[in-house]
């Protein structure tokens, strides 16, 4: 018995060799690991499910990139284990994710809510009476997402919920930094121009209160 | 024995905790966080179609001789196509208005997709299969994988026939708008 002891303890060293050359190669492995190929979509249709007329008249467009930054508890296995050792609501291990999104917020009229008593004309004066500029397009599509940092797993509807609020900031953000008065004097200016072209001296472009 | 051990050890701790990369990556993050990248353009759009497509993005990753067990994911998107004029190329010359009959002959620029949107919400995970022993779909995979049904989209576009639309709607808005003004007779030309 005393002699198996003194092997295994003269093997100890070589098993702590042999257990640091393994998870150094884990390690190695994980870090350098090849890039899986990046998949490539099976061929399918496009369908047209709706087409509708639309008269909107863009005149201003703001751009934006944001970064938005979300944390929830680890979802792996072990961060399971270490985070049922912590407070319920304060996890010892988190998830992270950070995105980058650029988006573009369009906005001007939509010229189909204009009545025929908005437009009136007399001699040589033309006077259009506009409805109020809107925001009429959010966009930030897939190619506009980058996903900066991904630690953890993290579902769809979560990531979802990520892209959600970048697109709502940069909706904001549009708001807050003028969009919609910028696209109001612009398209006045422009419509203004545009209506002379046809011949009327005198052109009185408003928007509606 | 010991001094290899030790060696192992200290190798081992260098490569596991000194990630330079992911510190600087950390760094120019904090410093985008605090500045706001921001622009406000004047554009001059007349969108006078959209179309509602939808398409399913499937994709499958069969293993390699080195993994056991496949992946399979399917999203359904929805996605907003506007078409129109972009007036910014529109010339005032290219108006041709005749007083005396009441008409006008008016030259636009070709109709153009304007803008193409897949809002988030409107990409949908309808269904995903991950061997156990594969790793998941991370959000970066899912993301390049609705990249390329975004750009299956737009490479359909001359086909879906919204362009043609764009041009008819125009003329029918223009048409509509200048016998508001007053015109008799209204022509609308494309270039």
């Amino acid at each position: 018995m005393r002699r198996f002891r003194n092997s295994i303890y003269r093997l100890l060293p070589f098993i702590a060799l042999v257990a640091l050359i393994v998870v150094g190669a884990a390690l190695l492995y994980l870090k350098f690991k090849p890039k899986e190929d990046v998949l490539v979509i099976d061929e399918t249709s496009n369908i047209v499910t709706e087409i509708r007329k639309i008269s909107e008249l863009t005149t201003a467009c703001y751009y934006e990139d944001v970064i938005l930054k979300d944390k929830k508890a680890a979802s792996s296995v072990t961060g399971k284990v270490v985070n049922s050792f912590g407070k319920k609501n304060e996890p010892i291990m988190e998830d992270e994710i950070v995105i980058v999104a650029s988006g573009n917020v369009r906005a001007g009229f939509d010229l189909s809510k204009l009545t025929a008593k908005d437009v009136v004309v007399s001699d040589s004066l033309l006077e259009v009476t506009l409805p109020k500029a809107e925001i009429l397009d959010v966009i930030v599509n897939p190619s506009n997402f980058d996903i900066y940092i991904e630690d953890g797993h993290w579902t769809h509807e979560q990531v979802t919920k990520v892209e959600d609020r970048a697109m709502n900031r940069i909706r904001q953000d549009a708001v807050n930094d003028g969009l919609l008065q910028h696209a109001t004097e612009l398209g006045v200016a422009k419509l203004t121009e545009m209506f002379k072209t046809f011949g009327y001296s005198e052109v009185v472009v408003k928007v509606r209160k | 024995m010991k001094k290899l051990i030790l060696i192992a050890s200290v190798l081992l701790a260098v490569c596991a905790s000194c990630n330079k990369k992911d510190v600087l990556k950390e760094l120019t993050l904090r410093e985008k966080m605090n500045e706001k990248v921001s622009e406000l353009t004047e554009m001059s759009e007349l969108g006078t179609v959209e179309y509602k497509v939808t398409k399913v993005v499937k994709a499958s990753d069969d293993p390699k001789w080195y993994q056991f067990g496949d992946r399979k994911i399917l999203f359904q998107c929805t996605a907003y196509l506007k078409a129109g004029i972009d007036l910014s190329k529109f010339d005032p010359s290219q108006v041709k208005v005749n007083e005396s009959d009441k008409s006008v002959v008016i030259t636009l620029p070709k109709a153009e997709l304007l803008s193409f949107n897949i809002p988030p919400d409107e990409a949908k995970l309808a269904y995903e299969k991950v061997a156990l022993t594969r790793f998941n779909f991370t959000a970066q995979e899912r993301n390049l994988l609705l990249q390329q049904g975004e750009e299956d989209i737009r490479k359909d576009v001359p086909n879906m026939g919204i362009l043609q639309d764009a041009e008819k709607n125009a003329t029918s808005f223009f048409k509509s708008l200048l016998s508001q003004i007053g015109f008799e007779t209204v022509t609308v030309k494309f270039v």
